[in-house]
């Protein structure tokens, strides 16, 4: 071997080096941390959906032209990456106040989840005035509407307990406020995809809170190696494990 | 008439028993009214409710369905909506163009409906519930988002469903159905439209307004109209969404009242449980009462409280006088009301009750009358009381003893004056042959005296104008009677004094009796002439006395005061005119054990006020009013010393016997020993009266003895 191959072989390695350690820091931020990327997927039959709420005088007519959208609850899910080893800032809140806005008949998001201690401002883009309140923790939000344009400030402080906050006249608006530990959380797409970024190298379980609680369902993920993702399959049944979820 | 009065009595229990039926018979009804009809009447009425609604839901949403794949008109293809929603879904802001086609496309579905079916608004959303636009309500407004509804959520997943949105204090009934885009087959290359797909949903909506409330009005419940030409619907149909009316058949409003009955009703379901339509419940409001039965809403609004009710006022209470306006016609017609039964039941009652007062009281009743007739006209002596029962019994026999009575008075009448007048003559004409009349002369026949109409008063022949003497007879201790005769041979022949006026009859003389007196002697010719008997004073003419037709009238001659003879010759009391003597009640013969000074003998027979007064005696002092003095003068003639004597030891024995003697004269005494002297020998037919005093009880008492012979 000539040492003008033996140089580019040199540079080949490196370049493959710096390659795969540039697909690494490409899962990684420049802190050495990784980005999580995995995918919720429904089960194959479905997950069984809620009872009906609400109905009207006729019962829900399924359309004669082609299969109905099946029940699809990841809009209120989200994935956590628990365990592990965190980062020093992985508990601190965010300094300014998380936006969660408000529209004329929902909230941006049906579910928020945030690191605890967390300022969560409930800002109302619609025109219509909501008059919410949290069930069972009523000191959170105080009883006066929040109008068009006006904002309100509430502070998660309970960790793994969601805040369910609903409006006194429209009875599909509903959203949940859950408080987490650390910020290795993130919602997923409407493909059920998500990214969790800035998580250490390291084991991580990846759970999946869904509306009330957290689902009997969890991968653990090597965070740091190659391929490493946090795929998870929703059950059929959401019955979230643990504690009693907060009342309708 | 017990029979009669029992069926009284019958017949008025049978109408008060009947009235009080009449008077009941409205309440159960009225209380099956209020208690059961009323409340099943609305509770159905809700149920009607409940179905229409569902009906009218129904065809919402059929309409959504077909909303949902009308074809693009003629010439502009792009007014689709699955292709203008799918065009929407693909943008991450829906735009402007994207939502003027919508808009459009919108319009001209709407244009293809009319009528009561065309909905209010539409709105078409994109595949994630976007609005991309709105016709019919805010359609300047698009790109928010409502996938929030539960109704929405349904439609995007391919439901079709209704629900009750209440938006800026309206309530509205929606539907919606999904937006598909069918499958085409653009080519083997074309992968994208190969297949079925949600492009987004379709909501219609209409409001729940008047219009809806009294469609449901009508077809719940009854409709007459009214004398003004509207119908006036009942039962009535209103929505609620808490206290506040949204929409009512009816212009009354107690909003408020209802809703607390909801409340109260929803309060008391249980936890966990579904809330079932309750009870109707009362409500009061403008002086009325209501029923009312409501019934939560479904969809979204039934957590906001909406509710709808159905409410009719309380029937009224029905009264007896209230049924009757409430009868009709038809109601008393011969096919339901028994008029036959009814007018034979009213004869049989009536007929009963006439037959029975007839056999009870009227026949009794002409009966008594037949035989009253009769007897008035002396056809029977007597009504028969066995023939008459019961109180015309009585009337009868009351009658008889009436008549009895009279005859026995009118007996005892005709003997007084028998005594009075004394025997008729022997010469046949008074029917002569009559007992001669005892007379204190002694001697004489038995003598019945004539009826007073029998006697006429005239002079004797030669002796026009001058006095009639009596002629005083021998004392009356056992004289002989006499028998008068008349030279005439029509009265007794004796003279009389001349009779004073007699005053004016008083009530008190008609119980006034005359004693009986002796019958006058027999005018004897030896008989010497009686004294002229001073005039009384004061007189006037006698009256007249009664005569026959025919027989001499002359008036007797005026009497002159005769002197008191200082021993007139006892004998008979003058004869007093017929005219004047009264009507007299015979005095009360005392029998022989009698003590003739009793209380209870003639007492009644004494006015209070008579000189002579009832006395100590208490017995019947009679005293002949103006005539006494002479009857006395011209019978005690004789008498008087006998008299004395009985009256002092009369007196002598009071005093043994330790009694009063105050009150007693000689001349009260002497009259009562006159009057039983004359009753005696008129009963008797003695020659004289034996007075004996005597102790009795302890007390003097006087006893007369009749003497014979």
């Amino acid at each position: 071997m000539t040492r003008s191959s033996a140089l580019v072989r040199s540079f080949a390695l490196a370049a493959a080096a710096l390659t795969g350690a540039g697909a690494i820091a490409a899962a990684a931020p420049g802190n050495g941390n990784f980005v999580v990327e995995g995918r919720v997927d429904l089960p194959p039959g479905g997950v069984k959906e809620p009872e009906v709420q609400y109905a009207g005088f006729i019962d829900r007519i399924p359309n004669a032209i082609t299969e109905l959208r099946p029940y699809d609850p990841r809009p209120e899910c989200f994935v956590f990456l628990e365990v592990g080893t965190p980062g020093p800032d992985a508990a601190t809140p965010p300094p300014v106040a998380v936006s969660w806005p408000l529209f004329a008949s929902n909230f941006k998001t049906p579910i928020l989840p945030v690191v605890v201690g967390s300022s969560v401002e409930l800002k109302n883009i619609s025109q219509t005035t909501h008059p919410l309140f949290a069930v069972d923790k009523p000191e959170l939000l105080s009883a006066e509407p929040i109008g068009p344009g006006g904002t309100r400030t509430v502070k998660p402080t309970e960790v793994g307990k969601a805040i369910v906050i609903r409006s006194k006249d429209q009875a599909h608006l509903e959203a949940r406020l859950v408080a987490l530990p650390t910020k290795y959380f993130a919602r997923m797409k409407k493909d059920g995809s998500f990214a969790i970024e800035d998580v250490p190298a390291g084991k991580w379980t990846a759970k999946v809170w869904c509306k009330d609680g957290w689902l009997p369902v969890s991968k653990v993920v090597d965070v740091g190696t190659k391929g490493a993702r946090a795929d998870v399959t929703l059950p059929e049944r959401l019955e979230p494990a643990g504690p009693k979820p907060a009342g309708k | 008439m017990f029979l009669s009065k029992i069926w009284f009595f019958v017949i008025a229990v049978v109408a008060a028993v009947a009235l009080s039926f009449a008077l009941i018979m409205p309440r159960p009804a009225q209380r099956v009214q209020e208690q059961d009809v009323d409340p099943e009447r609305v509770t159905i009425a809700r149920a009607s409710v409940e179905m229409l609604l569902r009906e009218n839901a129904r065809s919402w949403i059929d309409l959504a369905s077909v909303f949902a794949r009308v074809p693009a008109p003629q010439g502009q293809p792009a007014l689709k909506l699955d292709q203008v929603l799918e065009t929407g879904s693909g943008q991450e802001t829906i735009a402007q163009p994207t939502h003027e086609t919508a808009r459009s496309t919108l319009q001209y579905i709407m244009s293809q409906v009319s009528g009561a079916q065309k909905p209010e608004f539409a709105i078409a959303l994109d595949d994630t519930g976007r609005v991309v636009a709105r016709v019919g309500i805010d359609e300047k407004s698009w790109g928010d988002d409502i996938s929030g509804y539960f109704l929405v959520r349904d439609a995007l997943r391919g439901y079709l469903r209704d629900d009750l949105w209440f938006l800026n204090g309206k309530l509205y009934r929606v539907a919606a159905a999904p937006v598909i885009a069918r499958a085409s087959y653009g080519g083997r290359d074309d992968t994208r439209a190969q297949s079925d797909r949600y492009v987004g949903a379709i909501v219609l909506g209409d409001e729940v307004d008047l219009p809806l409330a009294k469609a449901l009005e009508e077809r719940i419940g009854r409709c007459p109209v009214g004398p003004d030409g509207a119908k006036h619907c009942e039962p009535h149909v209103a929505f609620f969404v808490k206290d506040e009316t949204v929409a009512a058949s009816d212009t009354t409003v107690f909003a408020k009242d209802i809703y607390e009955g909801y409340l109260a009703a929803k309060a008391a379901v249980p936890a966990g449980e579904d809330f079932k339509p309750p009870a109707p419940f009362e409500v009061h409001a403008g002086g009325k009462s209501y029923l009312v039965a409501v019934r939560q809403l479904p969809g979204e609004v039934g957590s906001q409280d909406g509710y709808y009710a159905v409410f009719s006022e309380k029937s009224k209470g029905v009264g007896f006088v209230a049924t009757l306006k409430a009868a009709k016609k038809e109601d008393i017609g011969w096919h339901y009301f028994p008029w036959a039964r009814l007018v034979v039941v009213f004869l049989l009652v009536t007929g009963g009750g006439l037959a029975l007062m007839w056999w009870e009281a009227d026949k009794p009743l002409r009966q008594l009358m037949i035989d009253s007739v009769s007897l008035g006209k002396g056809e029977v002596p007597k009504l028969d009381e066995d023939k008459h029962k019961g109180r015309f019994g009585s009337i009868a026999r009351s009658v008889n003893i009436a008549l009895e009575k009279l005859a026995r008075e009118a007996k005892a009448s005709r003997k007084d004056l028998g005594a009075v007048l004394g025997p008729p003559p022997d010469d046949g004409i008074l029917g002569g042959g009559g007992r001669p009349l005892p007379s204190p002369l002694g001697g004489g026949s038995p003598f019945s005296p004539p009826p007073p109409s029998d006697f006429s008063f005239e002079p004797p022949p030669g002796n026009s104008g001058a006095p009639l003497h009596l002629s005083p007879g021998p004392p009356s201790r056992g004289g002989p009677s006499a028998e008068p005769a008349s030279p005439s041979g029509r009265g007794f022949d004796f003279d009389m004094p001349p009779v004073p006026a007699m005053p004016a009859p008083s009530p008190s003389s008609q119980r006034m009796a005359i004693p009986p007196a002796q019958p006058p002697p027999r005018p004897q010719a030896s008989m010497p002439p009686l004294p002229p008997i001073p005039s009384m004073g004061g007189g006037g003419a006698p009256p007249r006395p009664p005569t026959r037709a025919g027989a001499s009238t002359a008036t007797p001659p005026r009497a002159a005061a005769p002197p008191p003879p200082p021993s007139l010759p006892s004998g008979p009391p003058p004869r007093l005119p017929t005219a004047s003597i009264p009507v007299v009640r015979p005095a009360q013969v005392p029998s022989l054990d009698d003590d003739i000074l009793a209380p209870n003998l003639d007492d009644d027979m004494v006015p209070d006020n008579a000189p002579g007064g009832r006395g100590d005696f208490g017995g019947a002092t009679v005293v002949a009013d103006p005539s006494e003095d002479l009857l006395r003068q011209a019978a005690d003639g004789g008498d008087a010393s006998y008299f004395r004597e009985v009256f002092d030891d009369f007196v002598e024995l009071k005093r043994k016997c330790g009694e009063s003697t105050d009150n007693l004269t000689y001349e009260k005494f002497s009259a009562k020993l006159r009057a039983n002297r004359d009753a005696l020998i008129a009963k008797y037919h003695c020659k004289a009266v034996k007075f004996q005093v005597y102790v009795k009880d302890g007390k003097a008492a006087l006893k007369a003895t009749p003497v014979k012979g």
